[in-house]
């Protein structure tokens, strides 16, 4: 008689469960994005029309919107990532010095704005942000610098809600890379002040390569997460001023669950997801060949 | 007889010699004059179980009389029943909606039907952006998650239109419902859907002028205005031109005296938050000749023909010129104003002379106690225009057009399909919407706003006085609403499927104009693009019928 693996019955419960959470949705998800299937036309009779790739279509010719909200999510993307990464990394080898004094004061403040659900974020930078009664405008005033107009001027709601992300989230580039730094090896580091080695060549060619398996997964892992722009927007400023801070997300959202477009919102998320497995494969390939 | 069924007993006694309401009488237009005359009862839980066949035995008959001056005399005997059974021991109910909303529910109604009735009450609270998405995704997975949904009326052809609401016509009819003829016509029809009732009018909404009447009156100002623009101070501005130039006279300075800078008018801005209603005030002034509808008068949204949207006409582009314009009067911050901000700035923070905004100003004038302008504002109906555009002949006709506008629709009550508690919600929601509980929730007795007069019983201005208001301010502010929802040609909100996104694409483009990145012209060019293409997902032809039929017209 033929034996099963014990160990396949051991991870069945996780082979299902993925199949269920993981696997289904992204199967469905992707048969609705070649149909048509909006609730307002049929209401409660409504169901899925098989319509080929009139979606992508649609997607890749027409919707001048949905590009607009495209360009606004790279743009956050490539900039938040390089601020948080380069603050971070600049934080960790500070706080990475033994003679730095408050270094541990400073991790757990640091540590403090990621801890927050990012919705909460929101809504507290929201009425920070507000140009009437929020506090930063008080102060700038008081200060005498003048208002600046947070939510009302296109380009600096579109750098307020960067300046919001870079707020929460350089404190997880500081923290991995500084468990990273702390766990490098100490003989690369005397072999190189032996050699006489400046701080810059140090940094350059010692400490950079070492931490590259770290800031490949934290770039990932900060760019996919970015891509996927959706709270601020929906807390902050709901794409405004116009559709200045509008994301792809966001859009995806209005179209899935506020037009209850489905087969159109199926489609729109395929397309970011290929962009971001193609921004992933690049990505990963780039720094595994060097930085 | 235990002592909370005494007590019970006579609280209806005493409910049934008190005369609720005096229906005043009510002009439409200078048409008919209504004059609605209770004699005998109803109010509180007595005018509740109404005409309830579901009351138990012990009941008490009352001649109700209401008489229709000029029209007809109804009489109805109502039945006045004293609850004793706990009907829905053990049933739960969930009612859905925005916190706002759900507010009187918490601070009375839920404790109060709970006892009656012996059911209990779940409280879904969830932000205004996200309540058509919670909502209708339960409909879709068909969870059965809510059986009561206080919902914006304009949602109902999707709602109702896609089968999810119950018609309430059968439940009417079979447990009674309190005083129909009490809810203003305008609302009812709100609620409406193919003729039926698929839900219960919870609020009646239309937008106001407010203005700073203390201010408007300062003699000095007024001097000083009549210098610079060569006539009195409009008070109320009749036109939006008016509107422009008060604004305008009042921007930048410190008029009341308290150190800070003011401004002119402030109105809800921001994107995603109602901004495009106040565009749409604009419009039915610029865009729509007044009178009753047809395909050139009357009608704001599509071609009663075609189904091809208004809002690309010129009318509909001076209406957004005028909007940007007066935007150059408001506090720097008007962009970031959503409904909260504004009613925090204008009625907090007395930061302009003008307001616009539903009836919830005027009740936070009186009942929010940080107001800083209690018995200061006036109330007005909307502006009207001093052209308005002819669509038919192509020309714009040089005269005064004024249109009310029940903007947003007003707020409406319904159960869905998929509650296993049907006639317990049911129960809920006519007790919800009985005169006495929805006069407390109008009024803001309960320090609850969102939910404005639709009632004829709503406008009894002693009510009003006792729940805090100023009597002088309560005849003001109850008269223009009534005003407003008692005129026939008030304009109706849309309410045929696809609304959401109807709206959102308009308030994108709104938002991108009032930002500056687009002209007037590109902006509703662009929206009308939008509109076409929705109607045209949807079924242009299924469309127009739904449209016309929301319109009463065959």
């Amino acid at each position: 008689m033929k034996r099963i693996p014990i160990g396949w019955l051991f991870i069945l419960p996780t082979i299902v469960f993925l199949l269920i959470l993981t696997i289904f949705p992204l199967v469905w998800s992707l048969g609705l994005a070649f149909c048509s299937w909006k609730l307002a036309k049929g209401g409660i009779e409504s169901h899925p029309e098989f319509i080929g790739l009139e979606n992508f279509i649609e997607a890749l010719n027409a919707d001048r919107r949905y590009w607009s909200a495209m360009g606004y999510t790279w743009l956050y993307t490539a900039v938040a990532v390089t601020v948080e990464f380069l603050v971070g990394l600049g934080l960790a080898i500070l706080l990475s010095f033994k003679d730095f004094r408050g270094r541990k004061f400073f991790r757990v403040v640091y540590l403090m704005p990621m801890a927050c659900p990012p919705l909460g974020v929101a809504f507290m930078w929201r009425l920070l942000f507000h140009e009437d009664v929020g506090i930063l405008n008080r102060i700038l005033t008081a200060m005498g610098l003048g208002r600046i107009r947070w939510m009302t001027d296109p380009w600096t709601a579109r750098f307020a809600l960067i300046m919001v992300d870079v707020w929460q989230w350089t404190p997880f580039m500081f923290l991995a890379l500084l468990a990273a730094l702390q766990s490098l090896p100490v003989e690369p580091y005397e072999a190189a002040l032996i050699d006489g080695a400046s701080r810059w060549q140090i940094l350059r060619y010692i400490t950079l390569p070492m931490l590259k398996p770290v800031i490949t997964t934290i770039l990932l892992l900060r760019t996919i997460d970015c891509l996927r722009l959706f709270d601020y927007v929906y807390g902050i400023t709901r794409g405004g001023p116009g559709l200045s801070t509008e994301s792809a997300s966001y859009y995806i959202y209005l179209v899935g669950l506020s037009y209850f477009d489905f087969g159109y919102g199926s489609a729109l998320s395929y397309i970011l997801l290929i962009m971001m497995l193609a921004l992933s494969m690049v990505l990963i390939l780039r720094l595994r060949r060097g930085l | 007889m235990t002592k909370k069924e005494n007590n019970q007993d006579i609280s209806n006694e005493s409910i049934l010699k008190k005369k609720i309401s005096r229906r005043t009488a009510l002009s439409t237009a200078g048409k008919i004059a209504v004059g609605v005359v209770v004699a005998g009862v109803v109010a509180g839980v007595g005018g509740y179980y109404a005409g309830s066949a579901a009351a138990p035995a012990k009941t008490t008959t009352v001649e109700k009389t209401v008489t229709k001056t000029v029209e007809k005399t109804v009489t109805e005997t109502v039945t006045v029943g004293t609850p004793t059974g706990k009907r829905f021991e053990g049933v739960k109910l969930t009612v859905v909606s925005t916190d706002w909303l759900l507010c009187p529910l918490k601070k009375a109604h839920k404790k109060e039907w709970e006892e009656l009735t012996g059911g209990s009450i779940e409280l879904v609270a969830v932000p205004y952006g996200a309540l058509y998405e919670k909502v209708m995704t339960d409909f879709v997975t068909k969870t059965g998650a809510y059986d009561v949904i206080i919902y914006p009326g304009g949602w109902i052809g999707d709602f109702a239109g896609g089968g999810w609401l119950e018609n309430l016509e059968p439940y009417m009819e079979k447990y009674g419902y309190p005083l129909k003829a009490d809810i203003l016509p305008g609302c009812r029809k709100v609620a409406e859907w193919g003729g039926k009732l698929h839900s219960l009018p919870y609020d009646g909404d239309c937008h106001l002028l407010y203005y700073r009447k203390d201010v408007m009156t300062n003699p000095e100002y007024q001097e000083d205005f009549k210098k610079k623009y060569g006539y009195d101070m409009p008070i109320p501005p009749k036109t939006w031109d008016q509107v422009r130039d008060v604004a305008e006279f009042f921007n930048g300075w410190d008029w009341d005296g308290d150190g800070e800078k003011e401004y002119g008018i402030a109105f809800i801005a921001k994107r995603g938050t109602q901004a495009q209603w106040t565009l749409l005030d604009l419009i039915a002034q610029y865009n729509v000749i007044h009178g009753p509808i047809t395909n050139y008068t009357g009608n704001m949204f599509f071609d009663l023909e075609t189904m091809e949207p208004l809002i690309g006409e010129p009318g509909a582009v001076e209406a957004l010129k005028m909007m940007v314009e007066l935007s150059k009067y408001a506090p720097p911050g008007l962009l970031g104003y959503g409904y909260s901000e504004f009613r925090e700035a204008y009625v907090k923070g007395g930061v302009a002379v003008i307001g616009i905004d539903w009836g919830d100003v005027g009740i936070m004038e009186w009942m929010d106690p940080a107001s800083v302008v209690k018995g200061k504002l006036g109330y007005a109906k909307l502006p009207g225009a001093s052209k308005v555009w002819d669509r038919k002949n192509k020309k714009w006709i040089e005269k005064y057009n004024q249109n009310n506008f029940a903007d947003f629709g007003g707020w409406c009550i319904g159960i869905s399909v998929l509650s296993k508690n049907k006639e317990a919600a049911y129960d809920l929601i006519k007790y919800l919407t009985s005169p006495e509980p929805s006069l407390r929730d109008a009024s803001g007795i309960l320090g609850c706003w969102g939910c404005n007069p639709y009632r004829f019983s709503h406008f009894d201005v002693d009510e009003w006085v006792k729940s805090g208001f100023g009597r002088k301010s309560a005849e003001e502010y109850l008269g223009v609403i009534r005003e407003i929802l008692s005129d026939p040609y008030c304009i109706s909100d849309l309410k045929i499927p696809g609304r959401v996104e109807y709206y959102d694409k308009l308030d994108a483009h709104l938002a991108e104009c009032l930002a500056g990145t687009v002209s007037p012209e590109d902006a509703m060019a662009a929206a009308k693009e939008d509109w076409e293409k929705i109607t045209d997902s949807l079924g242009r032809e299924k469309q127009l019928k739904l449209y016309r039929a929301s319109l009463g017209i065959a």
